[in-house]
């Protein structure tokens, strides 16, 4: 008799369970058939997807915004230090945006180094992008840093139920759905190179000479700064090594005084700060043809420049393991090559 | 005692019924809701008595027995 | 906190949680603590309102009574001693000081409805035609603010239906309809019970106060059925009425650009909205209220099915016309001045006019109060008076139109006539809310001039951009507003989830998926998805 009524609640619990299990997998679908593929174009809609297969493969994370993820190749770092990477940028990633980045490629697999492009400091405490937020959030897997960054990223007319499920968000869509939203709504094959997207245009700049024509205010707003601050202390207090950077650009709103600031904030930390502008004489960027869009991001070409000068630079001054000899690095990146 | 009272203002609206007899003033549609609000006026005016929309159902305005019946309950009161 | 948002689904699953752990006794107390958080959230301003109003229509109550007992008491002591006469002496004078307290409750308490819907400098200086969608029947879900300025809004949320419900209260009490709530907080409750407090039903103490007590046991049914309920109003609410909202206030804002067929596709339409988004709105009410336990009184009963306008306004807002019927149109009616015209008229052998006029004129009363409760302004009124007219009408050519039917060879009770009947009544009443949509009375007129011009200029091409309803919107809402009333002639023969609970399990599942993911998918909520803000580009 106890056994009967024990089965019996074995039975209830297991079916409830499926109940569940089938509720939740028929939300998540719908969910999914919604959201936005970037198939073909605004694939920098996918890189923070594409991270997680790559996690337990990434020693060096970058994190910046769209001049980070167009200038940063880590083929070229794999194939000339044996640097094993992931760009982890999106079009107008905040640096708020950054920390709840790094923080979340923390809790799935530790870097030895991260490398923080501080490009998007410029802008204002209150900067709001909403379709680029939700690039860079959609992808990623719920967890607190996903919630942390959507509350830290919002505007006022956003809400924070639209991240969690994101259905809420995108449903407006019905209207164009296509057939590729349902065959992709689960898998869709990688497009990004470790989070680089390969530009091939070719825009040339305008003039010979780094134009920096940001205005007379320049000064870093306390969110900016706080949230550089909290990135630095994010890796101190998890023992990773962490590069501050300004990924080269011929024209930029960019200033001599925000140098100084972020200059001053290493210092405070002893960490390196490196405007590759500066470097340029090294790293041999031709703006006549690294470029698509007259200076403002490096193209194919600037961007193996770049990531050549940037493998030698890191291989110097940082302790990353070269990974040349393990052999399930080796077929992960053969793997990417294709 | 009521019921002539009531009989008497029954009369005044439709002379022509056997209110002694009649059980169906409101089912054989004899009283429309215009009898019956005027009824109804006349009840409270004559008896001082505190009618409400409550009481405005058929099974009390069907016949005149019934409506004496409600005139002597909320007398009492 | 609208009806319709994550915080008030969270928040009515945290009160259903505290509700089912707390013993049965004291149910009630986890309900009004809720409901003043709710009515806190939205504006705690709010709160001293409905304070207000819970205390002194509490006080009046308690007077009331007491002179009751007193009275009571006093003829109990002197039985013997007074005459029938005497007795009705002490009652009458009784009854005058207990009508004396039942007014100043009423002015007092109808006095601030009136303060604060009348002359609030918000209403007077926003767009008057917004004020036609804010007055009673929606509180949320603004989809442009521009539009609808409600962050600017400072009418006490659900003043009118709480004010209405008690000041039934208080007239029930004062006919001594039944015992007066003695606790306080108890009461306090009846008047704040948060589903309700939007848009209604407007209950009455005798049959909410044995629902809101009670404390149900948890009953999984309750909040499956209730869930459903809440769902079947969003249908309403997100795809029909809220999709159409654009089209109707562009139109009526260019009707001189768009007249004929558009202006009439606006009052078409503007009947769909009104009925989705109110009905809507009741029903998540009563669903919500359901999985509580509490059974809320019915609000609507399939309205556009009315054969006649009376019968109409007998299945629409249903609280609220009986409310008039109970508490305005019947008392003045069998008033005593009503009377003594009724009985003048009949002694001058003015029989007919003696029948019908002591019923048209506390009618008439009860249409113009009716117009005011919609709006403050003059169209209302314009409004309320059209409808009595049409009703008046109706009732005088009844007979006429009963005998043309039967001269035509049909029955009264063939589908033809019926039909006919209702289409009728439709037709009339989307057109009478043209004063709904327009700015004021002059340009509703305008509306009803311009809806017969240019039928020709018609089309569709037009509709889908300048109007704001795109082609793909356009037939959402017309499979759903065929859905909406489908159901609504199904609901006819029983109660559509009885039905569906007998179904087996598979089935019940298919039906809830479609419901949640029409819902979701095709509600008109949110931001909305413009690709080319997506291009990637930007630094």
């Amino acid at each position: 008799m106890g056994r009967i009524i024990k089965s019996d609640k074995i039975k209830k619990i297991i079916t409830a369970v499926l109940k569940l299990v089938l509720i939740i997998f028929l939300l998540a679908t719908l969910n999914r058939i919604f959201m936005p593929k970037y198939i073909f174009e605004n694939q920098d809609g996918r890189i923070t997807r594409e991270y997680y297969p790559n996690a337990k493969f990434t020693d060096v994370v970058f994190a910046g915004p769209s001049t980070t993820l167009s200038a940063i190749n880590p083929l070229v770092l794999w194939d000339y230090e044996g640097i094993s990477s992931y760009v982890r940028a999106n079009t107008s990633q905040t640096m708020w945006i950054s920390y709840y980045m790094i923080e979340d490629a923390i809790k799935c697999h530790k870097p030895e180094l991260v490398c923080l492009d501080v490009t998007f400091i410029k802008y204002d405490d209150n900067f709001v992008e909403e379709p680029s937020t939700r690039k860079a959030l959609d992808g990623m897997r719920m967890s607190s840093s996903k919630i942390g960054c959507a509350l830290a990223s919002m505007g006022p007319d956003e809400k924070i139920a639209d991240y969690i499920y994101p259905l809420f968000r995108f449903h407006s869509r019905w209207k164009e759905l296509t057939f590729d939203d349902f065959k992709y709504a689960w898998y869709l094959k990688p497009v990004t190179v470790a989070g680089h997207i390969v530009d091939n245009e070719v825009d040339p700049a305008q003039t010979d000479t780094l134009i920096y024509n940001r205005g007379a205010d320049d000064r870093i707003g306390p969110k900016n700064m706080d949230y550089l601050d909290k990135i630095i202390r994010l890796c101190n207090d998890n023992g990773i090594q962490i590069m501050l950077f300004k990924t080269p650009a011929f024209s930029d709103n960019w200033s001599e005084e925000l140098d100084q600031q972020i200059e001053s904030k290493a210092e405070e930390y002893g960490l390196k700060y490196i405007n590759f502008d500066r470097l340029n004489d090294d790293i041999g960027l031709d703006y006549r043809y690294d470029t698509p869009d007259k200076g403002s991001h490096l193209n194919d070409s600037g961007a193996s420049k770049f990531s050549r000068y940037l493998a030698g630079f890191i291989r110097q001054n940082y302790s990353v393991t070269d990974r040349r000899d393990d052999n399930s690095f080796v077929k992960h990146w053969e793997k990417l090559k294709k | 005692m009521y019921k002539d009272k009531v009989i008497e203002i029954l009369k005044e609206v439709h002379p022509e019924v056997d209110y002694e007899n009649e059980k169906g003033l409101i089912d054989k549609r004899i009283f429309d809701s215009f009898d019956v609000v005027t009824v109804v006026g006349e009840l409270i005016e004559e008896f001082d008595i505190e009618i409400t929309a409550e009481h405005m159902i058929p099974e009390i305005f069907n016949s005149a027995d019934t409506i004496a019946a409600l005139v002597e309950q909320l007398e009492e009161e | 906190m609208s009806f319709i948002s994550i915080e008030f689904a969270a928040f009515v699953t945290a009160t259903l949680a505290l509700y089912y752990i707390v013993p049965s006794k004291i149910r009630w107390i986890v309900l009004l603590v809720a409901s003043y958080s709710f009515y806190a959230l939205y504006d705690i301003q709010n709160l001293f309102y409905i304070i207000i109003t819970t205390i002194t229509v509490y006080l009046g109550a308690y007077l009331i009574e007491k002179i009751a007992k007193r009275q009571n008491d006093y003829i109990a002591a002197n039985k013997d001693s007074l005459t029938k006469e005497d007795k009705k002496n002490v009652k009458a004078s009784a009854k005058s000081k207990q009508r004396f307290i039942l007014w100043i409750c009423v002015l007092f308490n109808f006095g601030i409805l009136i303060a604060v819907k009348y002359f609030n400098p918000y209403i007077t200086s926003v767009h008057n035609l917004s004020v036609a969608y804010i007055n009673m029947y929606r509180l949320n879900l603004l989809h442009n603010d521009d539009f609808l300025p409600f962050k600017n809004f400072i009418m006490p949320l659900g003043i009118s239906f709480y004010t209405f419900q008690s000041i039934g209260y208080l007239i029930d009490i004062f006919y001594g309809k039944y015992e007066r709530e003695r606790n306080l907080f108890r009461f306090a409750l009846y008047v704040s019970f948060f589903p309700q407090i939007i848009q209604g039903p407007i209950s009455r103490f005798g049959e909410l106060s044995k629902e809101l007590y009670k404390g149900s046991s948890f009953d999984f049914v309750n909040i499956k059925s209730g869930f459903y309920r809440v769902m079947w109003g969003l249908f309403k609410k997100l795809i029909v009425a809220d999709r159409l909202g654009g089209y109707i206030s562009a139109t009526m804002s260019m009707k001189e650009n768009y007249k004929g067929i558009y202006i009439l596709l606006a009052l078409l339409f503007y009947s769909l909205e009104l009925y989705g988004d109110f009905s809507g709105g009741i029903d998540v009410a009563i669903g919500v209220a359901e999985m509580f336990g509490i059974k809320l009184t019915e609000n609507f009963q399939r309205p556009f099915f009315s054969k006649s306008i009376s019968e109409y306004w007998q299945r629409w807002h249903i609280t609220l016309g009986t409310w008039f019927k109970d508490y305005i149109f019947f008392p003045l009616s069998v008033n005593k001045y009503m009377v003594k015209l009724g009985k003048m008229l009949r002694e001058r052998g003015m029989t007919y006019c003696a029948k019908k006029l002591p019923i048209y004129i506390p009618m008439l009363a009860v249409w113009l109060v009716t117009g005011m409760w919609h709006g403050s302004t003059g169209r209302f009124v314009v409004w309320g008076l059209c409808n009595f007219v049409f009703i008046v009408l109706g009732t005088e050519f009844e007979p006429i139109s009963h005998r043309i039917v039967a001269s035509a060879g049909l029955e009264e009770s063939s589908f033809i006539v019926r039909f006919y009947r209702v289409c009728k009544t439709f037709i009339l009443m989307s057109f009478l809310r043209i004063f709904d949509i327009s700015h004021d009375t002059r340009a509703a007129f305008d509306g009803v001039r311009y809806a017969f011009a240019d039928w020709g200029l018609f089309s569709w091409d037009k509709v889908y951009t300048d109007l704001l309803l795109p082609k793909e919107d356009l037939i959402v809402v017309i499979v759903a507003a065929v859905i909406m009333l489908a159901f609504s002639l199904i609901q006819r023969k029983g109660s559509i989830r009885d039905r569906v609970f007998a179904l087996p399990t598979p089935a019940q599942w298919l039906i809830l998926s479609l419901l949640i993911v029409a819902v979701s998918v095709f509600g008109y909520y949110g931001m909305g998805y413009d690709a080319a803000s997506f291009i990637y580009g930007n630094i």
